[in-house]
């Protein structure tokens, strides 16, 4: 399920480590405890860069709030955060309650030189409305002085509160209507701007480039929190230190009454910590005019040794009369434009004159997933030329490559630590088990493997959650227990086990098969095809298994439940910044219904992307939450390495894990997998190819 | 935590398979971070090749010897590359290159922030610099991969001295050129010492706004 937490530590860590120095920049935006920009508690008028992902820890005596921010568009962004409230309750860390909210921050017009930035908000609009409040706010700076003034709605007009200016417009702004919020989950009543008003202000002091002094004056009564907290006050102080490019701290006095703590980490995958990257220069292109010295053989056994320095694994290597064929398995680079650069630097240098077109085809784990043609004369300026579009390669589908022997060694294995994490649990929000994974790799054909994992743990406090289960009545339980599974998979667990094959069948249409115990906490049998035409920002795929449920100590025992699931899904490569995917089918408890995934795609890798479920499952049957639904973030090692690296790692928050739209983990990987290596992922990043 | 993490480091180190590709993510993420803590801290020692080659050694390879330093210290002797390629491209040991064209700086790689490549719209007669201006265009990566094109107007100016330098304990009687750019993206002035057979012997050159200027020399006498 989900891996956040050590993911971000180990990735902050790694982050950390990298920025050494800060880099002074005195228009950093303040952000607020909300994870946006902000005063203290309350919103600014100014707008994060495009881009920026910021998690947001504040701690105080009855407030623990952890929050994750990501400016979707460079005039929007948005923030989910889980805040456990209250002391001396019943709940972990002795909280009173913990509750998810959703947060959206849309920057009307920056700040000009007379015109105050503006923006407007919504805090808190999905689910149960702890936070639920809206602000029009305008900030002005003037010299190291920013002026924040602002109309706030619903929570936000406590003090003195007045009639709602936007009756004026509209007689339904007067009255607030109440929060109907249902199982949460959803936008519940909208009552946007509606209700009384409160005006709110503050302002900030920049005290150099690291240092701000920020106070506040804010309407918010803290009417839910007044029960365990003291609110003497409606003025917030704070002081805010920013430690380097990455992390921000911020000491601040609340209500008049209480101390706190905010740690803001901020990243964004258009500021690497490796700046463009490192790695070894390629091969540079030879003079091929008409007067250039002539290569008359070409050198074969060179090719292949500088290929194995690339990280390509040669698969075949054919020569025509005017022409080369090269079928490689990159296992270096993650970007498809580098690697082909690469290949294209090698070829163009080694092969002789009568060569004129290389042929280069890229492969992965069996399947034949790209081809590109290039002009190796005519491309021979642009290695160290100023062309950026490359069009002397061009991607055209040849040929299936014909059956090949295995040259690379049958078994692989590895033995190394693992970790997963379950939040969001009231009584234990963050639980963590590391552990040892043992893996293997049987590669039976170049086309088919037998793959398997093993886990242990080693330290846990999985074994601690009591709120085990959580089915809802005429829902099939399909992964709402996975607590019991936390618990008996402690002995050693199959974490997967099968057997899969892949081919292409048919120019442009991947298959894949396979069968086994495909995750933890299923079997079965299934497999997928894509349809993925060449230099179409569309494919459609299909997927099918029938599967049974694993009992719940993870090994070769079954439970009762079996069922079929599959889904049509269709893909849209949007070329600039968003991907889409529909998937519409049967889930995993029988439901009928469609995920919509949305994801905004970096042209080096990254990828931050939301999802929701709705299927035939009624709301209020579904149980909390309402519907399946997510967020995640994925980011390539090369970035955070600054060296060549295909992994990624995959951050996912979900906040409620029910049997509702339910789904394989494992039933649809074609998509990424040629994606990655096709002509649209290649022009996006087009730079990279003579890198 | 810290025992968690603690034993997450051991468990990284001991770690092992015969496929990277069957690591787990936390093998790698681990790994990287002991890398990076293993690194030494504080300001970057390089070493200095001035301290390692010798003029008794440039004479005795008798090869092209290309030196290059670059603005924070960091320098080198590089190699030719061996055959013709476009413009003449130079090895470092650190697997880095520098290509020239005509001696004017036309490509880096293995800098991480490359000089991607270049054009110039006229080819440079170094023998005759009267009233020289055309246009320059340099390449950088973007982060985010795509290219970023800086076009510049630029002016050589022959500084009409005839001066002696000292590369590695041998003169070289050179003319001093100078080329001054002017763009969008600033402006830059590039440092050329021609010797009496044309060569750009010594130069200190723009690279992009990362790295700054970088010091190129030829240091054999011989000409290639």
């Amino acid at each position: 399920m989900l891996r956040l937490v050590s993911n971000i530590i180990f990735v902050s860590a790694f982050v950390w480590c990298s920025v050494a120095a800060y880099a002074g920049d005195a228009n950093k935006v303040s952000i607020g405890n909300f994870g946006l920009p902000g005063l203290i508690d309350l919103p600014s008028a100014k707008t994060l860069p495009d881009g920026e992902i910021v998690i947001t820890q504040q701690l105080h005596e009855s407030l623990a709030r952890s929050g994750m921010s990501f400016q979707v568009l460079p005039n929007l962004g948005v923030a989910f955060r889980y805040s456990g409230h209250g002391k001396n309750g019943g709940e972990a860390n002795g909280r009173v309650n913990h509750d998810r909210s959703f947060d959206a921050h849309l920057t009307l017009w920056d700040e000009g030189k007379y015109l105050p930035g503006t923006a407007i908000g919504l805090r808190d609009f999905i689910g149960t409305g702890w936070y639920s409040s809206e602000y029009l706010v305008a900030t002005k700076s003037i010299g190291t002085l920013e002026l924040t003034g602002g109309l706030g709605f619903g929570r936000l007009a406590g003090r003195n509160n007045f009639k709602n200016p936007l009756a004026a417009i509209d007689s339904s702004f007067e009255t607030r209507d109440a929060n109907a919020v249902g199982r949460g989950g959803t936008l519940g009543t909208i009552n946007w701007f509606q209700g009384r008003a409160s005006s709110f202000g503050g302002l900030t002091y920049r005290l150099g480039e690291r240092t701000m002094l920020i106070a506040e004056y804010t309407p918010d009564l803290m009417t839910q929190e007044k029960r365990y907290l003291s609110v003497k006050s409606p003025w917030n102080v704070a002081a805010s230190y920013q430690v380097n490019n990455t992390l921000s701290l911020s000491a601040q006095y609340l209500h008049g009454s209480t101390a706190s703590l905010t740690a803001n980490f901020s990243l964004n995958p258009m500021r690497p910590p490796h700046d463009a990257g490192r790695e070894t220069a390629p091969v540079p292109f030879r003079a091929r005019e008409r007067d250039a010295p002539g290569v008359e053989q070409t050198d074969e056994a060179t090719i292949r040794k500088v290929f194995e320095v690339d990280g390509f694994e040669v698969l075949i290597i054919n020569q025509g009369t005017d022409y080369i064929r090269v079928d490689l398995e990159n296992n270096k680079y993650r970007s498809i434009a580098q690697a082909l650069g690469r290949a294209t630097s090698t070829l163009q240098r080694f092969t002789a004159d009568n060569i004129k077109r290389a042929i280069i085809v890229f492969h992965k784990d069996g399947l034949q997933l790209s081809s590109y043609i290039v002009d190796l004369e005519r491309v021979t300026p642009e290695q160290f030329g100023v062309q950026s579009d490359a069009p002397y390669i061009t991607a055209e589908d040849v040929e299936k490559l014909g059956s090949t022997s295995l040259t690379e060694k049958r078994l692989s294995w590895g033995l190394g630590p693992y970790i997963t994490h379950r939040l969001f649990n009231p009584d234990l929000p963050l639980s963590v088990e590391l552990g040892a994974e043992l893996s293997a790799k049987y590669q039976v054909t170049p086309k088919l493997k037998l793959e398997g994992a093993f886990r242990k743990s080693v330290l846990t406090n999985f074994t601690e959650n009591k709120r085990l289960g959580g089915s809802s009545a005429g829902v099939p339980v399909v992964q709402s227990d996975w607590g019991y599974y936390d618990i008996e998979g402690q002995d050693g667990h199959i974490n997967h086990l099968s057997l899969d094959y892949v081919d292409n069948l048919a120019p442009a249409v991947f298959g894949r098969a396979h069968a086994g115990i495909l995750e933890p906490f299923w079997t079965g049998v299934g497999g997928e095809a894509l349809f993925m035409p060449l230099g179409s920002p569309i494919a459609f795929g299909v997927d099918f298994h029938h599967v049974r449920k694993r009992d719940y100590d993870m090994l070769f025992d079954l439970r009762d439940y079996e069922t079929t699931t599959g889904h049509v899904s269709a893909y849209l490569d949007a070329g600039g910044m968003f991907d889409l995917e529909v998937n519409a089918g049967r889930y995993l408890a029988q439901d009928w219904g469609a995920t919509t995934r949305i994801s905004r795609q970096f042209s080096n890798g990254w990828e931050v992307g939301g999802y929701a479920t709705l299927t035939d499952i009624p709301f209020n049957q579904f149980g909390e939450g309402s519907f399946d639904k997510g967020i995640y973030v994925m980011i390539p090692m090369d970035w955070l390495t600054g060296e060549p690296e295909q992994s990624k790692r995959y951050f996912e928050i979900r906040p409620i894990t029910r049997d509702g739209g339910a789904r394989l983990g494992s039933a649809r990987k074609l998509y990424r997998q040629v994606k990655s290596s096709r002509d649209t992922q290649m022009k996006r990043e087009a730079g990279r190819m003579w890198k | 935590m810290q025992l968690v993490f603690s034993i997450l480091v051991l468990l990284a180190l001991s770690a092992c398979g015969n496929s990277p590709e069957l690591e787990t993510g936390e093998t790698k993420v681990l790994k990287i971070i002991k890398d990076k803590m293993d690194a030494p801290s504080g300001a970057t020692a390089y070493i200095d090749a001035r301290k390692l080659v010798s003029r008794e050694i440039l004479d005795g390879v008798g090869v092209p010897i290309l030196f290059v330093e670059i603005d924070r210290g960091q320098n080198g002797t590089l190699s030719q590359y061996p055959g013709e390629g476009v413009g003449q491209t130079w090895l470092g040991v650190d697997g880095s290159t520098v290509t020239l064209d005509n001696g004017i700086l036309k490509a880096t790689r293995g800098m991480g922030d490359d000089l991607m490549g270049s054009e110039i719209s006229l080819d440079i007669n170094w023998s005759d610099l009267d009233d020289v201006s055309y246009e320059r265009r340099l390449a950088y990566l973007r982060l985010d991969n795509k290219t970023l094109i800086n076009e510049y107007l630029c002016t050589l100016t022959d500084m009409n001295s005839m001066e002696t330098i000292n590369l590695f304990d041998a003169d070289f009687s050179v003319k001093h050129v100078q080329e001054t750019c002017l763009g969008a993206a600033g402006s830059f002035v590039n440092d050329y010492y021609i010797d009496t057979e044309g060569l750009v012997r010594n130069s200190r050159q723009y690279q992009g706004e990362k790295i700054g200027y970088m010091t190129i020399a030829r240091l054999d006498r011989s000409l290639q």
